[in-house]
């Protein structure tokens, strides 16, 4: 029998809403230490299929993880979960919105599970990034 | 080229103060950020570890335009700050289209008391040769 009542949670995480630029982008690329030419060389770049820079795919990843860290704090860093599917890509001067729906909530043990879709789309409403959030949450006392 | 069961270390990093802030101001997270403005423990964002092992597997052995396609990743922290934290890859799966190749890697980064505290699974895809 449970011991603690389901947990009150958003039913959609508040939006991360970012303006990506080549600055950006080769900002994060020293950061993670990912320089593949394809995000930080535009001349390079320019001669690959993509026709000019892109965004690394963890950069606007990060942003959906952002979005579950605003709403579930350490439980996000403790038990968060992300199965995703990068779906196109970004690029300077695209402005990305990161965010979820509640989809379900299980209880297992004294805690609880909560299954977010996630996704990431652009300006123009395309999708760059799609999947699932899931993260472990305590009950309320009953 | 990489083949399945290939095992790859990604690395040993030690997630300092200025390396989280360094990820931080460039995925302007202002979440954590706040989170460890607030807290008592400053902690490492779980995806400025999974960013530096992501970027070890794209400096591998694939070619310029290799993206990756898919990702799943697991955290098992909260991961205190000043944490070294090594990576290691294997080679789980790859496959050969006419136009396109695909590879599919498991992931994991344990701390120095060869704890887990990321785990994670990504694949990633290219054009092969001439067929642009």
């Amino acid at each position: 029998m449970a011991q603690q009542a389901a947990p009150t949670l958003p039913r959609e995480l508040p939006p991360v809403v970012r303006t990506l630029t080549q600055e950006k982008i080769q900002r994060y690329g020293q950061a993670s230490g990912d320089l593949n030419p394809v995000h930080v060389d535009p001349q390079a770049a320019g001669r690959s299929r993509f026709g000019g820079t892109i965004a690394h795919g963890m950069l606007v990843l990060a942003y959906v993880s952002e979005a579950m860290t605003a709403a579930f704090g350490l439980d996000w860093l403790r038990s968060g979960r992300l199965r995703v599917r990068f779906r196109a890509v970004a690029r300077p001067g695209d402005v990305v919105s990161a965010g979820g729906q509640l989809r379900s909530l299980r209880e297992e043990g004294d805690r609880w599970h909560a299954v977010y879709e996630v996704e990431a789309r652009n300006q123009r409403g395309e999708v760059l990034i799609s999947g699932e959030a899931e993260v472990e949450v305590a009950g309320e006392g009953r | 080229m990489l083949e399945v069961g290939d095992q790859i270390h990604l690395g040993t990093v030690t997630f300092d103060q200025a390396t989280v802030e360094r990820y931080l101001a460039a995925v302007e997270d202002e979440a954590l950020s706040r989170l460890n403005r607030e807290g008592g423990t400053a902690w490492v964002p779980p995806m400025a570890m999974a960013a530096q092992f992501s970027a070890a597997v794209s400096q591998m052995q694939l070619p310029l335009e290799a993206l990756h396609t898919a990702q799943e990743l697991e955290f098992f922290g909260p991961v205190p700050l000043g944490r070294q934290i090594t990576g290691q890859a294997r080679v789980v799966g790859s496959r050969q289209r006419s136009d396109l190749a695909l590879i599919h890697l498991e992931l994991e980064g344990r701390d120095a008391n060869n704890a887990v505290v990321l785990r994670g699974r990504t694949t990633l895809l290219w054009p092969k040769e001439g067929t642009e």
